[in-house]
């Protein structure tokens, strides 16, 4: 379902940087649900629930690259205790703060690509700002299946400088 | 707010000109990201964003609309040395490009410029890729 925004829909946020721990989708996006399950794995192992623990991820390629190898995506839970190190590939970071245009996206989160786009088509051009060097990210705020995909939440953050 | 567009609208114009007269040079995100003085991570989406469709397609959209001309106009020395350097740097000696839509059998028919050697265009032509891009930037007063 292709949804509209408005201006109206964007805040401008001043964020702290956030410690999270990362683990990395690299390679072709159809692995990606195997780079999710182990994540999702991983995370209830350690006992990083996302209602105690921010989910975030971090678009770091296209979408869909010319060479699929090229994909690149961060899946990354926000934690304020160091993390050690394990045989999962989990590597510490993290999300610098600093000023973000704010999209939240309402419904059927599972590509947030268009949303994105929004920001980068309309909003960006005309505000006379100027995107920070660190990639497009997302908070995802809930979950399908655990809330009707129709009510899953969102926000989509674009680092400003 | 319509001098920030403008300002924006001419850094992407920017890239489209550097495009024009590099296509024989190594026209990757890193490179262009910086002709336009954009952040690499933002660049390709805010591109895809303006323009509908991907740096890398429209790179290979305007290397493509060249070979199409140099064979509908010039005395070029071969089918096989255009279609070449359209698809610099692969190993097949025709690229994927020129294979229109199914199958591995390259097919130039699509590409040709209108009206050229008596074969009209079928499926996405030049002129709808490449080019078009360009008016989608109006021009600076």
């Amino acid at each position: 379902m292709q949804r509209t925004f408005t201006t109206d829909d964007v805040t401008i946020r001043d964020v702290p940087t956030t410690r999270v721990a990362i683990m990395e989708h690299r390679g072709d996006p159809a692995t990606l649900p195997a780079t999710i399950q182990r994540f999702i794995a991983w995370r209830k192992a350690a006992g990083l629930h996302p209602s105690t623990n921010p989910t975030f991820n971090v678009w770091r390629s296209e979408r869909r690259p010319a060479r699929p190898a090229d994909y690149s995506v961060d899946l990354c839970v926000g934690m304020d205790r160091p993390i050690a190190a394990n045989g999962e590939g989990i590597k510490a970071g993290e999300i610098p703060g600093g000023r973000c245009a704010v999209l939240r996206v309402i419904g059927y989160t599972d590509n947030l690509e268009p949303a994105a786009l929004y920001l980068y088509r309309d909003w960006l051009p005309a505000s006379g700002e100027e995107a920070r060097d660190f990639p497009i990210y997302c908070r995802r705020l809930s979950f399908f299946p655990e809330v009707p995909e129709n009510e899953t939440v969102a926000e989509i953050f674009l680092p400003l400088k | 707010m319509k001098a920030a567009l403008q300002n924006y609208r001419e850094r992407m114009r920017r890239v489209l000109e550097h495009i024009d007269r590099h296509l024989d040079d190594d026209l990757d995100l890193d490179t262009l990201s910086g002709i336009a003085a954009f952040s690499k991570f933002h660049f390709h989406r805010q591109f895809t964003a303006i323009f509908g469709l991907s740096v890398h397609r429209y790179v290979q959209l305007a290397r493509l609309k060249r070979a199409s001309h140099q064979l509908a106009y010039t005395d070029a020395p071969s089918v096989t040395d255009i279609a070449m350097e359209a698809g610099t740097r692969r190993r097949t000696p025709l690229p994927a490009p020129f294979a229109n839509g199914s199958g591995n059998r390259p097919r130039l028919s699509g590409i040709l410029p209108i009206g050229s050697r008596g074969l009209r265009p079928s499926g996405l032509s030049m002129s709808q890729g490449a080019s078009s891009c360009r008016e989608l930037l109006p021009p600076t007063t």
